[in-house]
């Protein structure tokens, strides 16, 4: 594989993709590009040709900042198998992976965060020494534990407070309903899994000048 | 010998500077009329990937018309 071009905007997001976690996930992504900083995961490429383990190496190859969400790797309870989901640990591997044995990778910043806290060394004992961040299921604690972990590479001016930051994402999310309308879309077409592309332009486009 | 260019400046050289003082009058105009590309202070990064299914251009109008209706 070609060596892809670094960007230090670049945040990658390990996730999951599914309707319940939707909320958490527009909080995160929102708070990366309110922060300066570009949004970048799977969602981004609908190529059926591009190898999906190819397209996470290139992304975390990108990305000098990821952030890992491990509240979602329960068992899957409809299955009869009841497994439970090894995207996000896989993921959060790669990185680490990365980041030990990679001169290019060495100082890649990585942000680890649980539903709920001093859980993580149950299942995952090899991180017990890593301190993860624990959110809640609450979007606006997701706005914090993001807007903390970026605050330390900011660009440009301080990051604005908690008050201004959950005012601007709530306006934001009253506002998408009628941006989609104003392109030609459903109100509900566009959201941060169905169209991500899409939804992260109409975030960048509302946050320039969002405080007017 | 070389011949040696007058210093001053000929008709085709006083429009081609009026050009270049049109174009970036044009400019800072256009600069100042432009939407902000800071959330508070902070420079606002483009995403990676195009839109799909519209413009930005569109986007823009749209975000521009919420805003306006709010």
């Amino acid at each position: 594989m070609a060596r892809s071009r670094r960007d230090a905007l670049n945040v990658f997001i390990n996730a999951p993709f599914d309707p319940a976690y939707d909320p958490l996930l527009e909080a995160m992504v929102f708070m990366i590009h309110a922060a300066g900083f570009r949004a970048r995961c799977a969602l981004e490429e609908n190529d059926s040709g591009d190898i999906r383990l190819d397209k996470l190496v290139r992304l975390i190859d990108e990305s000098p900042r990821s952030i890992h969400d491990l509240s979602r790797i329960k068992p899957v309870r409809q299955q009869v198998s009841e497994l439970p989901r090894f995207n996000m640990p896989f993921e959060l591997g790669l990185c680490m992976g990365a980041r030990r044995f990679s001169a290019s990778h060495r100082y890649d910043k990585i942000k680890i965060m649980v539903s709920e806290p001093y859980k993580l060394p149950e299942y995952l004992s090899d991180l017990g020494g890593n301190d993860p961040d624990a959110h809640h299921e609450d979007p606006h604690q997701v706005l914090m534990i993001v807007r903390d972990f970026l605050q330390n590479a900011r660009r440009g001016k301080p990051l604005p407070g908690r008050t201004a930051l959950v005012a601007t994402f709530d306006r934001f999310k009253r506002a998408i309903p009628k941006i989609a309308e104003g392109i030609e879309h459903g109100a509900g077409e566009i959201g941060v899994r169905k169209n991500f592309p899409t939804f992260v332009w109409c975030l960048t486009e509302f946050l320039k000048g969002a405080e007017n | 010998m070389l011949k040696k260019r007058p210093n001053k400046l000929t008709k085709k050289d006083a429009i081609k500077g009026a050009t270049l003082d049109a174009a970036a009058k044009k400019r800072r105009a256009l600069k100042a009329a432009a939407q902000p590309c800071t959330f508070m202070g902070i420079p606002v990064a483009d995403p990676a990937v195009k839109p799909r299914g519209t413009t930005v251009k569109k986007i823009r109008e749209a975000v521009a018309a919420v805003r306006k209706s709010a």
